[in-house]
């Protein structure tokens, strides 16, 4: 009983190095085992080879004896071995918890009068307590990816195979997900092959594979693992901060003090779930729905602000009043001083730019250089060229080639190029850092030092809350539409209240217990 | 509960086996619609209002049907009317117009015709889920299956894009927003600027949309799978 992979290679394109070369692991039945490796390192690539969504191009992948390349083996390997991926809305099969739950139970032929009984069963397992017939499209995330869980466990397999399943949630709902596979871990006795980045969800495990280069480069216990930061950073992964002696340093923003660009001030500024977009003070009836955005007032200049709140509390709706996307129903927006909907001068908001979530899937352009230059309207090809190199990305290398043949990490960069060519004095960025590992996120935080360096603002909604601690300099907390907090991250993050009224578990490196990195104790002090 | 035009309303009609409503609306509207007298046609009309009662469909609703086909109805009455009226034995004049009675109870008739036809679709589709609607088809036409016509696959389709499409809507304002944030965008500019900004979405938004595609059918054969084979069904209610 175990999943066997011995001497597996696997490549995409026939012409670039294969993802997976000469890969041998072994894992017996009802271990808890976790994946780990940056981008790029084949992590996903042996999910789908593990249910038989590939095949190998050499070797063999076996599961309990079954190997993967006998088609009519398929049936029998994907009751033993089951797989949640990374996007919950791209596995939802029913318009209800319960049609979607179902869905597996009738592939195998369950009987319909024990399907009930089962989706009970299955919710149960993953601690899911909601009536049935509730329909996904009225679920969050995380509460999705929970019921993608529950649809896995129905079919009691035998292994479970998570390819990165809290990616894409905020920290409360990743926590309840993480919560979810233990219990079926502890109660099911199913092996758990946990497909990540994220060190501090796998601390608990039996046993940790680094992958590198396609093959494995470390399998031992977490606290040998965790603790050896010569072989983490090697492989591009990041410890938790437990394990960690000194987090990545920042050029601090004292040791360039900056004017800012742009002064930009929101004050008082509400604005209601379905008012218009471009509301006037002239409309006669005030508006009806609950405020999204109440009271809010901030100023920001040549900083890193971090913006944190659960899902609805507005953050989206704040940064689209400073950016001038909706127009605030009550209060006033000041950039430089100006009111742009007052002076009526909207181009003033074109002075800030901003990247929207997942920018990678908003590029539209023939070559990585046309969709940089979009939106810049003098000499584009030169100033194009410019800012691919400011990210990073060399344009002889890039410019030509298609934006769609990039990795994520690549296509990001050429998102954020694309927002940054047309010369913001702030920045606004929602979730720069999600889905990627430490080498792209370090890219990242440096981009955003950085602009501020050039005295330009950063705006950044984030839930990655252990990004946040040594990068912003000043943590927003929003919560209902209101602000509730601003200030240092370090204290803030570790303040009781707001944990509590945010479910934010507690940084390890901010807990009193543990002494803390060197970067933090410069923030602190 | 909502997808689509269906919303729960725990009524009798919404319980009834769906094979049953969608057997029963097509009698409704093909009797309509064949030359049967005209007071089977008013019949028809009047049992499906009663239903349209007992599916506690509401009057708003049945005012909002009625008022779409308004334009239809006063036009098919008129003409009828008055056309008939031109060369009818049996015409009554109003002032300079003249007007047929039967040429009026035949414009009558088929306005119930097509009520008949809307009001019997109409009460199908806003009492049957989605879900169940397509289960009663699968029923009725599975025989066909062995034909060749893919029905299972069809009615999967069906269902699969009603959860869909809601989130491909949202995935094209942001993108609109994406595209405003970036100084490009539909909302300025003359109607060919809008209709050349449409492209910079149309592309991400297929490439987005396959990509999904993509996912969900690896989802679906990692859950088992495999078409309609061996597959059980689903209870009708929860």
């Amino acid at each position: 009983m175990s999943l066997i992979l011995s001497d597996v290679r696997f490549g995409y394109d026939e012409g670039t190095a294969p993802v997976l070369d000469a890969l041998d692991l072994t894992i017996p039945g009802g271990q808890r085992v976790a994946l780990l490796g940056c981008n790029g390192s084949g992590k996903s690539t042996i999910a789908r080879l593990l249910n038989g969504l590939l095949v190998p191009q050499r070797g063999r992948v076996e599961i309990d004896g079954l190997v993967t390349s006998e088609h009519s083996s398929l049936p029998d390997i994907r009751r033993l071995l089951q797989v949640v991926f990374q996007n919950p809305e791209n596995q939802q099969v029913g318009l209800t918890i319960f049609e979607d739950v179902a869905f597996g139970l009738a592939n195998i032929s369950v009987p319909t009068g024990q399907m009930i009984d089962r989706v009970h069963q299955a919710l149960a397992a993953v601690g899911l307590d909601l009536p049935i017939d509730r329909p996904l499209n009225s679920l969050s995330g995380g509460q999705l990816q929970r019921v993608a869980l529950a649809s896995v466990m129905a079919l009691r397999p035998r292994y479970l195979v998570l390819d990165e399943v809290t990616s894409m949630l905020d920290p409360e709902s990743r926590g309840h997900v993480l919560e979810s596979m233990r219990r079926a871990h502890r109660s099911g006795g199913v092996g758990l092959v946990q497909i990540t980045h994220h060190l501090d969800e796998v601390e608990d495990a039996d046993r940790l594979v680094v992958l590198r280069n396609g093959r494995v480069e470390a399998d031992g216990r977490p606290e040998d693992i965790l603790g050896d930061h010569a072989l983490l950073a090697e492989a591009g992964l990041e410890a938790p901060y437990r394990w960690r002696r000194s987090p990545t340093p920042l050029p601090a923003r004292e040791d360039h003090p900056q004017e800012a660009r742009l002064d930009a001030a929101l004050d008082g500024v509400s604005i209601h779930y379905g008012a218009p977009a471009r509301w006037r003070r002239k409309h006669r009836k005030p508006p009806t729905g609950r405020p999204s955005l109440d009271r809010a007032s901030l100023r920001i200049g040549a900083e890193i602000v971090a913006i944190a709140g659960r899902s609805g509390a507005g953050k989206s709706t704040l940064v689209g009043a400073l950016k001038g996307l909706r127009r605030p129903v009550e209060g006033s927006v000041a950039l430089d001083g100006v009111d742009p909907w007052e002076a009526r001068r909207p181009e003033l908001f074109d002075a800030i730019g901003y990247l929207l979530q997942r920018p990678e899937q908003q590029l539209f352009a023939p070559t990585v250089a046309k969709d940089v230059a979009f939106g810049i309207r003098e000499d584009p090809v030169e100033r194009a060229r410019a800012h691919l190199a400011a990210v990073g990305l060399d344009p002889d290398v890039y410019g030509e080639r298609s934006p769609f043949e990039l990795s994520g990490g690549q296509q990001r960069r050429v998102a954020l190029a694309g927002v940054l060519a047309a010369g913001p004095r702030m920045l606004i960025l929602d979730e720069p850092t999600a889905g990627l590992d430490l080498p792209s996120r370090t890219q990242v935080f440096r981009q955003m030092a950085d602009l501020r360096a050039e005295g330009i603002g950063v705006v950044w909604i984030s839930h990655q809350l252990t990004d946040i601690l040594g990068v912003a300099d000043r943590l927003i907390v929003l919560d209902a539409g209101t602000v509730v907090a601003s200030g240092d991250p370090a204290v803030l993050l570790a303040d009781p209240q707001l944990r509590a009224a945010n479910g934010w578990p507690l940084i390890p490196e901010l807990d009193p217990g543990v002494e803390p990195g060197e970067a933090l104790r410069r923030k602190v002090a | 509960m909502e997808f689509g035009l269906y919303v729960a309303r725990d009524s009798s009609v919404e319980r009834a086996d769906p094979r049953l409503k969608i057997l029963l609306a097509f009698v409704c509207a093909l009797t309509a619609i064949l030359p049967v007298p005209a007071y089977v046609k008013f019949a028809i009309v009047a049992v499906l209002l009663g239903v349209w009662v007992a599916a506690r469909l509401g009057v708003k609703l049945l005012a909002i049907t009625l008022a779409s086909l308004a334009f239809f109805f006063v036009t098919t009455l008129v003409l009828r009317a008055v056309i008939r009226g031109a060369r009818a034995a049996d015409v009554v004049s109003w002032g300079p117009i003249p007007i047929s009675g039967s040429g009026a109870l035949d414009g009558l008739q088929m306005c119930a015709q097509i009520l008949a036809v809307v009001l019997s679709l109409t009460i199908l589709v806003r009492t049957t889920a989605p879900t169940e609607l397509g289960g009663g088809i699968e029923d009725l036409l599975g025989w066909s299956g062995r034909l060749g016509v893919p029905v299972h696959e069809s009615v999967m389709m069906f269902t699969i894009s009603l959860r869909f499409l809601p989130v491909m809507v949202e995935e094209f304002e942001r993108l609109q927003t994406a595209q405003l944030a970036r100084g490009g965008g539909v909302q300025r500019g003359s109607l060919i600027a809008r209709l050349r900004a449409i492209g910079p979405m149309l592309i991400p938004l297929v490439i987005v949309t396959l990509g999904r595609a993509k996912e969900l059918s690896e989802a679906m054969e990692s859950r088992c799978y495999r078409g309609d084979v061996d597959r059980t069904r689903l209870p009708r209610r929860v």
